[in-house]
């Protein structure tokens, strides 16, 4: 699998855009304020490459982990900024906070932020093409981007060279909260979604 | 930036000499090699993401022997012995192999400890000294490897 077919690619970002809008709106819920998503980017990129598309390789990073189990074996990151982790646990938790560390209820919050988006993008991939997705329990961590993002796609250089990579930016109407929402899949679960989308198609 | 420094990315690796300066960032669950022959002060700097080849692929791609520590290590080894280095008086050291989620460990040791294991063994094996070793824990590491004195720099965020 070097590159997707013109027709992939589409089917791909239609299915991606179904599961952030879904995601989205689960959020808009939980904080009662409209979140907006931007039109998914989709690419099948190098193993080595994934950090550096991100950001610099030594900025400070939160990520929420989220494993997908199942049919379709995955990786489910959440990714922001510290200053758009904390505005974002203010908004969750309604405590404002001075010291600019993300303590156990917060980095639960974000966990809790994660399960939810994940949960609707996967639910809306398992009703379009019938498959059976189980999440991990998520998990978080603060620290340099590259040492982060890198622990956590490993598993998938064990087998691939390139994966495919959605990415979804999402942010809040007043522009105050970003965060950047990603799904990787390897080049078996990635050609297992689209076998089953040629089967939906051709139904 | 400075010219002496060459950075080494993610799956690759760098040889250099003094006044040298061999870096790299962000090392997470990574390893980071740096072996050295002190007379001749040259140096090189593996970026190591898994400890080993397990599975190979059934879709016929190939991956990237740069990635695996034992795979990526006999080719550092070959590549300082053309620069002259005498593999007997090489040293190591080793940074990173950090722990850096909780959900990623399996019910065996978590991948941060698997590098480190698999690099000791390669080492060892070898017939390479382990120097020092900056390993483990739950934090991301740079590092500045000086070829004039071997001294490795081990930076963090957190």
């Amino acid at each position: 699998m070097d590159q997707l077919e013109g027709m992939e690619k589409d089917i791909l970002i239609e299915i991606a855009t179904i599961g952030s809008g879904n995601a989205s709106m689960a959020l808009s819920k939980m904080l009662s304020k409209k979140f907006e998503v931007k039109v998914p980017m989709l690419k099948l990129i190098p193993i080595e490459k994934i950090s550096e598309m991100m950001g610099d390789s030594e900025q400070v990073i939160t990520v929420v982990l989220i494993k997908i189990i199942g049919d379709v074996p995955g990786t489910m990151m959440l990714l922001f900024n510290p200053e758009n982790a904390i505005k974002l646990t203010e908004q969750l938790t309604g405590r404002t906070k001075r010291d600019g560390i993300l303590d156990e209820a917060d980095r639960s919050a974000l966990k809790e932020v994660g399960n939810i988006l994940s949960g609707s993008a996967l639910n809306a991939l398992a009703d379009f093409l019938d498959f059976t997705l189980v999440q991990s329990i998520p998990d978080i961590a603060t620290d340099m981007l590259s040492a982060v993002i890198n622990t956590t796609i490993a598993d998938l250089g064990e087998t691939a060279d390139k994966v495919l990579l959605l990415e979804t930016v999402f942010r809040d109407e007043e522009n105050t909260v970003e965060g950047k929402y990603y799904l990787l899949f390897d080049p078996k679960s990635t050609r297992v979604i689209l076998d089953a989308v040629k089967k939906k198609i051709a139904k | 930036m400075d010219s002496n420094k060459i950075v080494v990315k993610i799956s690759d690796f760098a040889i250099g000499h003094d006044p040298q300066v061999l870096t790299t960032q962000g090392i997470g669950s990574c390893i980071a090699i740096c072996l050295y022959e002190k007379e001749k002060k040259i140096g090189a700097l593996a970026h190591i993401m898994l400890p080993q080849t397990v599975r190979i692929p059934s879709d016929g791609t190939q991956t990237n022997p740069l990635r695996f520590v034992n795979s990526a290590l006999p080719v550092v080894i070959s590549e300082l012995e053309k620069v002259g280095v005498d593999k007997e008086k090489v040293s190591a050291k080793i940074i990173g192999g950090a722990h850096m989620f909780k959900m990623l460990d399996g019910i065996e040791d978590d991948l941060g400890s698997k590098n480190l294991k698999a690099t000791e063994e390669f080492l060892t094996t070898n017939g390479i000294k382990i120097d020092s070793e900056d390993v483990g824990g739950n934090v991301g590491r740079s590092l500045e490897f000086d070829l004039a004195s071997g001294v490795v720099k081990v930076m963090t965020k957190m």
